[in-house]
């Protein structure tokens, strides 16, 4: 064939390119067909480059495509035959199968289950329009740091004045009371200010949001519903703009309807009222009670907006130093501020799980080298007829990857119903528990956790299988011999890998279970046992005075008192663990010296009733009245705060009261009791009487009763509330030990899922090492047996063996040990009083996976030892 | 390799791997040669890229129907590279059975006068 046109430098790359290019087909496909096609393909490009410059072009395109493309086909064609090869081998050995698929369904359906919440609860943004241009704006008070909520007069100044952000909204919870569609109900509600429904970027489904007139005081009332409300009382009647409700005694039109899918705080609220500012809410700069949200200006960073919030605060804190001095502002992001204290306990859990699936792979891994060494034989023959060694590879891979897969199918069942459970179980403690669902996140999660699953337990075997003699292998009909050395190392190896992990795991639930058992036993300050609480709560319009609610309470506890199995009653605007009400007070004479205290109003018995000791002086009584001087009675914190030296009673302080300064006289001294949580410190408090200076208008009525079961008062306590006022619900109803226990729920809850999963991988691991001896006594029988013959007695055997295993435990707990001490400080923010290294816990749980672990080796032991020398000598 | 496999179990040949033991039967072939007698007794229909056509003769290859054969020696030019193939006594009767099915079904639309006689 005359050559037209030389090959040039060019066209001479080009072919070397074609042939590296081969590449992509099966080693075996290359090295039978390669040549044949690189000179095919040279021979057809010189007749191309013999015609249209264009032609080369596509030629050259073609030609390159349709390799890629057949080799692709070819290669997807081995692996189907890979494929169908390993479920046959999986299908002979239906016992590997079972477990090694259900081990691995464990270890992913966990991931799976603990992502699944992660994505909802941390990853996924917040159900608004660009949820990260949204932030929480707070108040920072001057002496202790605290971040505080906004006065109405500041958020106006805010709202007013940052040209940064495009609004600001302000907030505020609340309850009011639905009469006369129905039986009474108390109903969350949440009143918002103009513009609300807007900066979250939710349209509502019905009708219309809140007019800027309808924030004050005065205007026409308005509601709007949220569609479970709408959906539950108004049988989702399309009509029901317009309509006029009672809520807590006042007539409100609704004006609109909430979509769904509005969800807002970790309760999203029944109802949502304006905020109806009063003149003197307008006025109260120092009176901080609303939450504030604010959206960034497009292009406007975080930190720019800050500095602006920054110089309002300041210009403020100029122009009204009584109340404004020292107080500055700060922004914070949303989300963070929705999430953030989820964060640390869900990480730990994924990294825990992430440990547990490490365990199940090793102890899959285990087994498959047991498997490997039955199949030496088949091994053999493969490679003899020509498989090559990446061959062999590839089907050991694939092998461990459709375990995988299949494991990660069951276990994506198994995460479904255990999301579930988890929800149900801690739902309660976590921020945005209601959009925690399977979605593409997670599915895509599962599926790379099941790959690298797959190749985990495939590649530590293949590392072994692969180097087969195969002389030896055909004969022996297994893989005994030369490599055996190597796999027992290797499956030793992995064994103590599984007693390392789990060691982890078990330390960290050891952990969590020292803190809880501290936190449990904390003395919360009262008794806790036979005491009944509940809520009464007075629409302001039909108790207007002070007088009025003063009156009401002290009656209701009265009827209470009356009746049989009450021992003592009283009502307090919030009982412990669960109520904050902070404000400051003076020593008289001293305005400089501020102290940040709780305040609480009450009535008498109140500390008869929860069973906090009187260590001084008197309790309030009815004697102080609304006209007798003021007194208050005092916390011991307080107590030895301010008066260090002093008996405290007698004593006076100053407080700048809801009216007036008030100088206030210490009449008692009672015990401490934790205000908020379990752990947290001690406030000082002061205990102020109804009648004078204030009475809330809601309070929680404290009932001690020797009666067995305290809930079985409710009735009774209902019916006295009603014969005071028939259209007051009690709410909020339970016992101080249920209020007690809860809150300990969210320690209760980690502490039981860390829990689990230790025990899985420490279940495992046991698994693991019964395997291995169990396994490596058999391999042994015959010299087992011969040791048994020539004298050795059993206890000497038993000791073999069981020498062996805990050899591999004390090595993995070793490994573990320093493993946890690095790793626990993960965990120091959720332990209370219990050092992240502390000893006994390490020492406890060390002896725990011995105790585990003995039996795991003993077994085989036993078998061992129990070998029948006579039997064993004839075995091989 | 046994001669006792039924030719009929590879009927119906795709467009291609006919082609391709047709343009072998006058005898053994290589590569390009071959992809040419195609292209040209196609009328330019097929026009196999390399990889098609060696996924097709791999296909063949395997199955049995066509084999490598030592370069024949009535072919002057040596090159070294070149990979030729020639039928298989197996892949002739495969060729031959596929043949008479068409036959059958050509004598089938001439019978209903679908095609001129």
């Amino acid at each position: 064939m005359a050559d037209k046109h030389p090959r040039t430098e060019a066209d001479r790359s080009l072919s070397k390119f074609y042939q590296r290019w081969l590449r992509w087909y099966p080693t075996s496909f290359r090295d039978a067909y390669g040549p044949g096609m690189v000179q095919m393909f040279n021979e057809r490009y010189d007749e191309a480059r013999a015609g249209a410059h264009g032609r080369v072009i596509t030629f050259v395109v073609r030609e390159f495509w349709s390799v890629v493309i057949t080799a692709l086909l070819q290669r997807a064609a081995a692996t189907a035959q890979d494929v169908r090869y390993t479920f046959r081998s999986l299908r002979n050995n239906p016992g590997f199968t079972t477990v090694a698929v259900l081990t691995l369904a464990l270890g992913i359906g966990a991931n799976t289950a603990i992502f699944s919440v992660v994505n909802g609860v941390l990853l996924r943004p917040l159900p608004y329009q660009d949820p990260d241009r949204l932030i929480r704006i707070f108040e920072i008070e001057p002496r202790g740091g605290w971040w505080f909520t906004f006065s109405p007069p500041n958020f106006m100044s805010l709202r007013d004045e940052a040209t940064l952000l495009d609004d600001v909204a302000a907030y505020r919870e609340t309850s009011v009371t639905l009469i006369g569609e129905g039986d009474p109900e108390r109903l969350t509600a949440l009143r918002v200010s103009t513009g609300f429904f807007e900066l979250l970027g939710t349209p509502l489904q019905l009708g219309r949001s809140f007019l800027p007139e309808e924030e004050l005081a005065g205007a026409a009332p308005v509601v709007v519903l949220s569609h479970g409300v709408w959906q539950r009382r108004f049988g989702a009647d399309r009509d029901v703009i317009g309509r006029t409700i009672i809520l807590s005694d006042v007539p409100r039109t609704v004006v609109g309807v909430a979509p769904p899918t509005l969800r807002f705080g970790p309760d999203t609220p029944e109802l949502w009222l304006p905020q109806e500012f009063s003149v003197r809410d307008v006025s109260l700069r120092g009176r901080h009670n609303l939450r504030v949200l604010g959206r960034l200006r497009p292009g406007v960073e975080l930190d720019v907006a800050g500095q602006e919030l920054e110089a309002i605060a300041l210009a403020l804190a100029e122009a009204y130093p009584e109340t404004n001095a020292g107080w500055r502002w700060v922004a914070a992001p949303m989300h963070r501020e929705i999430v953030g204290g989820a964060r640390t306990p869900l990480l730990m859990l994924l990294g825990a799980v992430g440990l547990v699936l490490l365990v199940a792979c090793a102890n899959v891994a285990n087994l498959s080298l047991a498997r490997a060494e039955s199949r030496g034989r088949e091994m053999a023959v493969r490679a003899a007829i020509g498989a090559g060694r990446t061959r062999l590879l590839k089907q050991l891979l694939t092998e461990s990857i459709v375990l995988a897969i299949l494991g990660g199918v069951v276990g994506f069942g198994l995460a479904v119903v255990g999301t579930e459970v988890l929800l149900a179980s801690i739902g309660s403690q976590l921020p945005r528990a209601t959009e925690v669902d399977i979605s593409w996140p997670v599915l895509l999660f599962t599926m790379a956790v099941t790959l690298l699953a797959g190749i985990l337990v495939g590649l530590i075997p293949a590392t072994q299988g692969i180097r087969v003699d195969l002389l030896s292998a055909l004969k022996e009909g297994g893989l005994k011999g030369l490599n055996g050395l190597g796999r027992r190392r290797l499956r030793g190896a992995l064994v103590i890998a599984e007693v390392a992990l789990s060691l982890i795991l078990v330390v960290g639930a050891g952990l969590l279970l020292n803190s809880f058992w501290r936190l449990a036993n904390v003395g919360a300050g009262f008794n806790q046992e036979g005491v009944l609480t509940a809520r009464v709560s007075l629409p302001t319009s039909k108790y207007e005075t002070q007088q009025e609610r003063a009156a009401f309470f002290a009656g209701l506890v009265d009827e209470i008192q009356r009746m049989p199995a009450v021992e003592a009653a009283a009502a307090i605007e919030g009982v412990p663990l669960s109520w904050f009400h902070g404000t400051v007070v003076t020593l008289p004479g001293r305005p400089d010296e501020n102290y940040p205290v709780q305040r609480r109003h009450l009535t008498p018995e109140y500390f008869r009733a929860m069973g906090i000791p009187l260590l001084a002086g008197r309790d309030v009584r009815e004697t102080d009245g609304a006209d007798a001087p003021r007194v208050i009675v005092v916390n011991e914190t307080l107590a030895r705060r301010i008066f260090p030296s002093a008996n405290a009673v007698g004593m006076h302080i100053a407080w700048d009261g809801p009216t007036q300064a008030e100088d206030l006289e210490i009449v008692g001294v009672v015990g401490d009791v934790r205000a908020f949580g379990l752990d947290t410190e001690v406030e000082p408090t002061m205990y102020l009487p109804n009648p004078q200076i204030q009475t809330p208008e809601s309070m929680a009525i404290v009932i001690r009763t020797a009666a067995t079961s305290p809930l079985s008062l409710v009735p009774d306590v209902r019916q006295a509330v009603w014969r005071l006022d028939p259209d007051l619900p009690l709410y909020e109803v339970a016992t101080m030990e249920q209020i007690t226990t809860d809150s300990l729920a969210s320690q209760r809850s980690w502490l039981l899922l860390l829990s689990i999963f230790a025990g899985v991988a420490l279940l495992l691991a046991a698994v693991g090492i019964y395997g291995v001896l169990s396994y490596t006594v058999s391999q042994r029988t015959h010299e087992l047996g011969i040791r048994l013959a020539i004298g050795a007695g059993k206890p000497n055997v038993l000791g073999l063996v069981t020498r062996q295993g805990m050899t591999l435990v004390v090595v993995g707990v070793a490994l573990g040990t320093a493993g946890a001490l690095a790793l626990s400080r993960v965990l120091s923010g959720l332990l209370y009083e219990v050092s992240a290294n502390d000893p006994t816990t390490f020492a406890a749980v060390v002896a725990f996976i011995f105790a585990v672990a003995l039996p795991a080796c003993y077994l085989p032991a036993r078998r061992a030892a129990n070998v029948d020398p006579m039997e064993a000598l004839r075995y091989e | 390799m046994s001669e006792s496999r039924n030719p009929e179990e590879f009927l119906p040949l795709s467009d291609l791997s006919f082609h391709v033991l047709l343009a072998l039967g006058a005898g053994p072939s290589h590569g390009y040669a071959v992809g040419k007698e195609i292209e040209l007794r196609s009328g330019g229909r097929l026009s196999p890229a390399t990889g098609s056509l060696y996924q097709a003769l791999r296909r063949l290859h395997r199955d049995g129907l066509i084999e490598e054969s030592e370069r024949p020696r009535r072919i002057a030019v040596v090159d070294a590279r070149r990979q030729y193939f020639q039928l298989t006594p197996f892949g002739r009767r495969v060729f031959a059975a596929e043949v008479r099915r068409l036959e059958a079904l050509l004598a089938a639309a001439r019978e209903m006068k679908l095609v001129p006689a």
